[in-house]
């Protein structure tokens, strides 16, 4: 059965309930001087306190991002204790900045722009490198299965990834332009106006770096180069004195220039350039209901656009390939909050429709002639679903609270699927607070893994999409303890464990052979195991010095093949100390360290540390100058080594300018 | 607090906490004391195929059309084994070896990602060592016989691309070979334009490619179709695979060895990589008349290959006998079960046919 675009959204629209609730809304950015005040939504999709939030939600703020000399989504929560985001682990795919939350990667994370699923994905991953931080307020992580409330692709956790809005009345901006080493150039800014019942912004973000090749003499670039853009407007205002309405429109450009080299066998080396742009086109409207007695209801609807084009452009050479991918997301959701008394409701109906379609145009030489042809590697195809979802926060007494949820989920292409989840957080002291949780997660089919067509038949052998793929499921379970003490000494404790069944995976039997042409397509064959266990600490002293530690341990079973799941690291360990010095510099250090990491069998990719140091100093009023080291010891990926999964970019030396207008007071 | 952190890391207790690779331990099923699994003997006719099915194991007859038919695992034709998968049958069956003799009283097959299905080839099968990483295939420079009737050649695949509009294009064949006879090498002859493109990889199926007569040296086009019912050529060259004239590749009756097919197990694909046109014109060269008169290599016609093939027979034993071997065998009904087998004896061989077969089997994991 298919159903159009709007016909889905007219039944998700009739659908929903008709009770309001109370509106979560992206907090307030601000400044991060105290790390417990810090509003968090994701966890929950009610605004909380994340001390004494009931889900753990780790926060990056964009000034945090700053100080860790980071560019984009990927730079900013790489040194995130229990989150690896390492691209040349996903270097075949083409070098995506994906992430990794409880040892699970790729379709089993979900990534949110202020709540709304982000499309467009490298090879199953969403590249965190593309999502600039121009207009960034914070970036929310939550770790562990949350498919009760966000559905599809949450099994390992979820990024949230959430802007703000003007604080200042009247007019304000914000600037950063910045120079890197690899003629790279950062240049973002801002311009607001807040008025008594409205406000607006305008966000620009440019950013460019050379590529990277690590051999010399060499054609061939591990890194390419990089041109990226985004442009957005994000508008707001109170309709009357209970509504409010949001809106934002946002167009990321990105393109890279890609080259290798190909030895053929018998004529020698050949270079063919790898040129990609993605446009990625986000809308996104809200509306804000204020019902009274704590209740609120939010609507949202959302409307994506990503289309990417990959080149394989032989070098003065009509044999070409380009492969056009496109992508759509329609949604409607509305989410409603009801307080009473020690008991919150969250109610929630979603309906979305996914369209996608990938086609190949390939020139060949055909009895002596250049021609072109293009045939379709995933049909279009129309994904869509409709979810209702519900939540219970019970405070059962004042240091003890029960969450409760479930999400049922209707796909029309695989059925249904229901997902429980229970929380419970308890604060014996007000200093600790300890929280455990277990859930269900899922992760849909992909299109690609439904209606994929990979013919190398020249070869012997196809890759074809399955549509009778059902989801992924997951159980996982986790506990932390954090014990917060009054002069500024927090230390956290976690376990977590993860379940997975019916992970989708080419089978490596083929499904049908035909005139010496294999078959081979996608099954639910695969389960996993993940568990793992994390402490983290800070301290702060007197507000001019704050020091972080943590240590992550992970281990994961590839459960169908025997073996450990590939590319993560058991050990990492993340340090950073922010100091304000004399003469009013502030200094940022931070270290990472990697243990290696199972590849195959007898193939591991090394272990690596990394040093980062920022140094930023005020020079006038409302700007500030910074310069910095990423990577300060230069560690890089062999490329002679086997498997070598360390960073491709070396040493990042940058120096830039920041600027808000007007300024704050110091 | 303390209690706290213990019930927390309760979870990673219970976890083996190693990145351990590797099945686990497999305790199978235990056969009671001195069980060495069942012997079947399966005599071969002179004519047709005789079908296996291992759970019993037992002769079977399928009904009807046997290709269609999931009631056998294995099939012997005089000196050919098949199993139920791919070209020879619909089942989900296939093979997987030769392993060690002692496989089969260990029980315990070693961890297998794949099992071989049956496809169709001749001599040419394994002319290229595929590039996994740059997707592309190098030409292995090993030196193939061709007969037809009393005239034979030697032959050698020299190259599998070209480039045209200066891009490389695949499946144009360079190709080199000399007429042998017993009184010496007749000149050699080289090709470099062969055209196996067959339209490129987007046409459809039935796009013709091109012949060659040895002989003659004629080129001539032609669709699969077509080169199975024509005689004007040896050798078809068609995208990654040659063909000859002859069994199921077509009417003519040609046959074909590949010289050094012992050595395609061993070859890596770093020595494969360095080899040229002229570091194995040697290679060429030394072969000869006696070269293509040794008894023991098998001339053939195009056929359809299984895991046994090439494998099962013992070439150096001087009346024809199983290899001493263990082979891994699916169920072609399930595709789940797997058995263990290994050939004891031929009774009373031929030429044509290895008489009776004796065999043993067991399903895996039974250890002796």
């Amino acid at each position: 059965m298919r159903l159009s675009t709007s016909a889905v959204l007219l039944l998700g629209a009739a659908l929903l309930p008709p009770a309001a609730a109370r509106a979560e809304e992206p907090a307030p950015s601000g400044k991060d001087k105290d790390k417990g005040a810090e509003v968090v939504v994701t966890g929950t999709r009610m605004p909380e306190q994340s001390q004494r939030a009931t889900v753990r939600v780790d926060v990056v703020t964009r000034e945090e991002a700053e100080r860790r000399g980071a560019t984009n989504v990927a730079e900013a929560i790489a040194g995130q204790p229990g989150v690896q985001i390492n691209p040349a682990a996903y270097g075949d795919i083409g070098n995506p900045s994906a992430i990794q939350i409880q040892g699970l990667d790729k379709q089993r994370v979900l990534v949110l722009e202020d709540g709304e699923r982000v499309i467009g994905d490298v090879g199953g991953a969403i590249d965190l490198s593309r999502m600039p931080l121009g207009d960034v307020a914070r970036v929310e992580v939550v770790a562990g299965p949350m498919s009760s409330l966000y559905g599809t692709s949450a099994i390992g956790g979820v990024v949230n990834v959430v802007t703000g809005q003007p604080l200042h009345p009247g007019f304000s901006g914000r600037a950063r332009l910045e120079g890197r080493n690899r003629y790279g150039v950062i240049a973002q800014g801002n311009a607001s106006w807040r008025g008594e019942r409205a406000w607006a912004s305008l966000d620009g973000n440019f950013y460019r770096t050379d590529g990277v090749s690590l051999l010399e003499d060499a054609v061939d670039l591990a890194m390419p180069s990089r041109l990226q853009g985004m442009v957005g407007l994000r508008v707001g205002g109170n309709l009357n004195s209970r509504t409010r309405l949001q809106g934002r429109v946002r167009w990321i450009h990105d393109a890279s220039e890609g080259r290798q080299s190909q030895v053929v066998p018998g004529l020698g080396t050949y270079r063919i350039d790898l040129p990609q742009r993605t446009d990625r086109f986000a809308l996104h409207l809200v509306e804000l209901v204020d019902l009274g007695r704590g209740g609120a209801l939010r609507l949202a609807l959302g409307q994506q656009w990503a289309f990417d084009t990959t080149q394989k452009d032989r070098y003065e050479s009509p044999i070409d390939e380009t492969r056009d991918r496109e992508a759509s997301l329609s949604s409607l959701e509305a989410t409603g909050t009801f307080a009473d008394g020690r008991r919150t409701w969250v109610v929630g109906m979603r309906a979305e429709v996914e369209k996608l379609s990938q086609s190949l145009t390939r020139a060949e030489l055909i009895s002596g002639s250049v021609q072109t042809k293009t045939i379709e590697e995933l049909v279009p195809v129309t994904l869509g679903s409709v979810a209702g979802y519900a939540q219970l926060g019970w405070k059962l007494f004042d240091s003890l609270t029960l969450l409760a949820g479930g999400r049922a989920e209707m796909h029309l292409r695989y059925g249904g699927v229901v997902v429980p989840r229970l929380a419970l957080s308890y604060q014996p002291w007000p200093s600790v607070t300890v929280r455990a949780s277990v859930g269900r997660g899922f992760r849909a089919p992909a299109a690609k893994e439904i209606g994929f067509a990979f013919d190398h038949g020249a070869l012997g052998y196809r890759v074809l999409g399955n549509p009778d793929l059902g989801p992924e499921t997951s159980w996982g379970t986790s506990a932390d303890v954090s014990y917060r003490a009054k002069n500024g000494f927090l230390v956290r404790g976690s376990v977590f464990a993860n379940w997975i069944d019916g992970l989708i995976d080419i089978d490596i039997r083929p499904a049908a052979s035909q005139g010496g042409i294999d078959d081979y397509t996608y099954r639910n064959i695969g389960r996993a195991r993940t568990f793992g266990a994390q402490i983290d600490g800070s301290y702060t002293l007197a507000g001019v010095l704050r020091a972080e530690a943590g240590y992550s341990y992970l281990w994961t079973r590839d459960d169908e093949n025997q073996r450990p799941l590939e590319g993560r690291p058991p050990h990492t360990v993340v340090t950073a100390l922010r100091a304000d010095l004399p003469l009013r510099l502030e200094l940022v250090l931070r270290y990472r360290m990697v243990t290696d990491a199972f590849l195959d069998e007898g193939l591991r990719t090394p272990g690596f540390q990394t040093i980062d140091a920022r140094i930023a100093r005020p020079i006038f009023r409302g700007a500030r100058a910074y310069a910095g080291v990423l990577n300060a010891l230069g560690v890089q990926k062999d490329p002679s080594r086997l498997g070598d999964q360390r960073p491709v970019q070396g040493r990042t030396l940058y120096l830039g300018l920041t600027a808000d207008f007007p300024a704050e007071e110091p | 607090m303390k209690r706290s952190f213990l019930a927390a890391a309760i979870p990673l207790l219970l976890c083996a906490c190693s990145e351990e690779v590797g099945k686990p331990s497999t305790t199978g099923q235990q056969p009671p004391d001195g069980e060495d699994g069942a012997t079947l003997e399966v005599p071969v006719p002179a004519q047709g195929r005789v079908y296996v099915a291992l759970e019993k194991p037992e002769i079977v007859v399928p009904e009807g059309d046997a290709s269609a038919s999931t009631a056998w695992d294995l099939a012997f034709e005089k000196y050919d084994v098949f199993t139920n998968s791919g070209a020879s049958g619909s089942g989900e069956g296939g093979a997987f070896g030769p392993l060690d003799a002692a496989t089969y009283a260990d029980g315990i097959a070693p961890a297998i990602p794949f099992m071989t299905k049956d496809e169709s080839g001749g001599a040419f099968r394994d002319f290229w060592a595929y590039d996994p990483s740059v997707h592309v295939l190098w030409v292995r420079y090993h030196v193939y016989g061709v007969r037809d009737g009393d005239k034979q050649w030697k032959v050698q695949v020299l190259g599998y691309y070209a480039e045209q509009q200066g891009a490389p294009v695949a499946a144009i064949y360079r190709v080199r070979w000399a007429e042998v006879t017993s009184a010496g090498v007749g000149p050699t002859q080289t090709l470099s334009d062969l055209d196996g493109t067959a339209g490129g990889s987007q046409a459809p199926e039935d796009a013709p490619s091109e012949c060659l007569d040895l002989g003659t040296g004629a080129r001539t086009k032609h669709t699969p179709a077509e080169a199975l019912t024509t005689k004007d050529w040896h050798l078809c060259f068609r995208r990654a695979s040659v063909s000859v004239n002859g069994e199921l590749g077509g009417p003519r009756g040609v046959t074909a060895v590949d010289l050094h097919a012992a050595e395609t197990k061993s070859e890596t694909l770093d020595i494969v990589k360095t080899r040229t046109d002229d570091s194995e014109l040697p290679r060429f060269d030394a072969v000869g008349h006696a070269e293509l008169s040794d008894p023991k290599l098998v001339w053939r016609g195009d056929r359809i290959f299984s895991a046994f093939s090439e494998y099962w027979i013992d070439r150096a034993a001087e009346t024809p006998a199983p290899t001493d071997a263990t082979w891994l065998v699916q169920s072609a009904a399930d595709g789940v079960s797997r058995y263990l087998l290994v050939f004891d004896r031929f009774d009373g061989p031929t030429a044509d046919g290895p008489g009776k077969v004796v065999l043993r089997v067991k399903p895996e994991g039974v250890v002796q």
